[in-house]
């Protein structure tokens, strides 16, 4: 009934799916052109290193003849998610029609809707799809009464959707921990996952971890631990979800 | 910012000369007879004879390859430095923006930046692209590649040329490459050293001397060594294998720490450049290639998808890569 989809990196996902479906169609510029999105943005997101707002994904969307929904649809199976579930990653909720119908309104959870809930009501064979981007989301089902046509009503289920902990909230919160915080060593010597998204940062991480693990002195791991959050602190406003993903 | 229809390819000395006039800021390529008729300006370029435009690849003597950099001539500032002062680049770079960096082959400030640009303090925070200029290849070793700072026409054989460009916060620097090589599934190797010259070598583990491994081992050397970045591939190209002194040159520097593989072979470099530069949707301002994929796949007449600029001796993105596509964009920030 409810799908909660959470693939490693919705931004490439997002990505292939525009590229898919811009194939054969348009080029790159002519998208850029029908969709008012800049090309070099455009290119980004086709490349999953963009983070797109919702409003660029609905103008992508109306360039291409599709519904948001479709742009976020999964390029692989869907996981379902069980009665009370947890559900970590989302910044973006598609809601079905709360009436059943098919999916197609797109929500923005911002930081300022922490809290946020929302409900939906499915009939018999009516789905909704819930696209997970970044964050945490709980989900609570109950049994309710949909109408019916004819104005009677019917077994239904209710899912409620509700905003525990923002993740999104937090990104727009988080600060970068100072120099001496612990984590950047971490992160440096690869002890915290962390896969770079920008040619910069790969290459960067790829000097930092080789010449710390080359010469571990004080004044060398020093210097490059400075280098790597020297990075984040020059592309901060851009690296949010990559320093949630590392400190969050 | 300048914005429209920017010019980005093969242009008549008089065309060029009226771009650059307009107060355009531009990047130049082309060979030394040219590029010293060319009106003083914003711009900076460098020798280079081979290009890849949008019918091909193609040599010529008589035309230029223009890139219009989408940045006005107000917030460009433009730098020499020679090797020991190369590390300025980083210093120099404006707070927002980029730079470009046009560097003679062969000269002191090309062995500093391939050796050195890894280490010098912020490098990967400052946008940085561009390539080393070249000569006629029939010619190498009896010609002089040179750099050339448009602001004062001045051609340089031993110094580098940077064009340092502010842009407006809400515009980001975007440097970005195509790599058309997959590291093989043979053997790793590692050196035990930073250098552009290795005869010392670790082949999964094991000592040896790298020109005998190479020659031994029948390695296909116009096929690169790639290592993985953090996920994405890196190439370093082979220069020469001399087996009496045991010793393989590169054009750019092996690194200690990292483990290299020879790339896959590849069939035909055009269709595979093509299937890079598409699967990557690039929308450049500005981009390069490698001459040597140009010589050793044949790209005289082919075209590399729509991916057109100079063919260089050595491309740049924020350090020296070979036998690789660079591009730079300017994107919404």
């Amino acid at each position: 009934m409810v799908h909660g989809e959470q693939p490693p990196r919705p931004s490439a996902a997002i990505g292939a799916v525009i590229r898919r479906q811009r194939a054969g169609r348009y080029t790159l510029a002519e998208l850029a052109q029908r969709s008012g999105v800049s090309s070099g943005l455009l290119s980004l997101i086709e490349r999953g290193r963009g983070n797109p707002s919702i409003e660029t994904l609905q103008r992508i969307a109306a360039a291409l003849d599709l519904a948001v929904v479709e742009l976020l649809a999964p390029a692989d199976g869907v996981a379902a998610a069980g009665p009370d579930a947890a559900l970590s990653e989302y910044a973006v909720v598609l809601a079905a029609d709360a009436n059943g119908g098919p999916p197609g309104t797109a929500e923005s959870i911002r930081p300022a809707l922490a809290g946020w809930q929302t409900s939906m009501i499915l009939g018999r064979g009516q789905e909704a799809r819930v696209r997970v981007l970044d964050g945490s989301l709980e989900l609570f089902l109950r049994d309710a009464q949909a109408p019916l046509e004819d104005g009677g009503r019917q077994s239904a289920l209710a899912v409620d959707l509700e905003l525990r902990t923002s993740s999104d909230a937090d990104v727009s919160i988080l600060e970068l921990p100072p120099a001496d915080d612990p984590r950047w060593l971490r992160l440096a010597t690869g002890s915290i996952p962390f896969q770079p998204t920008t040619v910069a940062a790969r290459m960067l991480f790829t000097h930092v971890t080789r010449c710390i693990r080359h010469d571990s002195s004080s004044p060398n791991v020093d210097r490059w631990v400075s280098e790597l959050r020297g990075y984040f602190v020059k592309y901060e406003a851009v690296s949010k979800p990559e320093l949630k993903r590392i400190f969050g | 910012m300048r914005s429209g229809i920017l010019t980005n390819g093969l242009c008549s000395i008089e065309e060029a000369s009226a771009i650059i006039e307009s107060g355009a800021v531009v990047v130049v390529a082309g060979t030394a007879p040219l590029l010293r008729r060319l009106p003083a300006g914003s711009w900076v370029g460098g020798t280079m004879r081979y290009f890849m435009t949008a019918d091909g690849g193609s040599q010529t003597t008589d035309r230029v390859f223009v890139t219009e950099l989408p940045v006005d001539a107000a917030d460009v500032t433009i730098h020499r430095y020679g090797p020991a002062d190369l590390h300025r680049i980083v210093t120099d770079a404006p707070d927002n923006g980029f730079s470009f960096i046009v560097i003679p082959a062969e000269s002191p400030p090309h062995v500093a930046y391939a050796a050195r640009a890894p280490y010098y303090p912020g490098l990967f925070r400052t946008p940085i692209v561009g390539w080393i200029a070249g000569v006629n290849l029939s010619r190498l070793g009896h010609v002089v590649p040179r750099s050339i700072n448009g602001r004062d026409r001045r051609m340089e054989t031993d110094r580098a040329v940077v064009l340092h460009a502010s842009l407006p916060p809400e515009k980001l620097a975007h440097i970005d490459i195509v790599n058309m090589f997959r590291a093989g599934s043979g053997d790793v190797i590692t050196f035990p050293g930073d250098a552009l010259a290795a005869s010392d070598c670790l082949v999964n583990g094991e000592p040896r001397n790298l020109a005998s491994y190479v020659t031994e081992s029948g390695i296909d050397t116009r096929l690169p060594l790639v290592a993985d970045y953090a996920g994405i591939d890196v190439n370093t190209s082979f220069q020469h294998v001399d087996t009496d002194a045991g010793v393989v040159t590169f054009y750019a520097p092996v690194f200690q720490g990292i483990e290299y593989r020879l790339a896959e072979p590849v069939d035909d470099y055009a269709v595979r450049f093509a299937a890079a530069v598409e699967d990557a949707g690039i929308e450049a301002s500005f981009a390069c290639s490698c001459i040597l994929n140009y010589v050793y796949g044949g790209l005289e007449g082919r075209t590399i998808g729509h991916l057109t600029g100079p063919m260089t001796f050595g491309e740049i993105a924020y350090q020296l890569l070979n036998q690789t596509a660079v591009y730079l964009s300017i994107v919404d920030a």
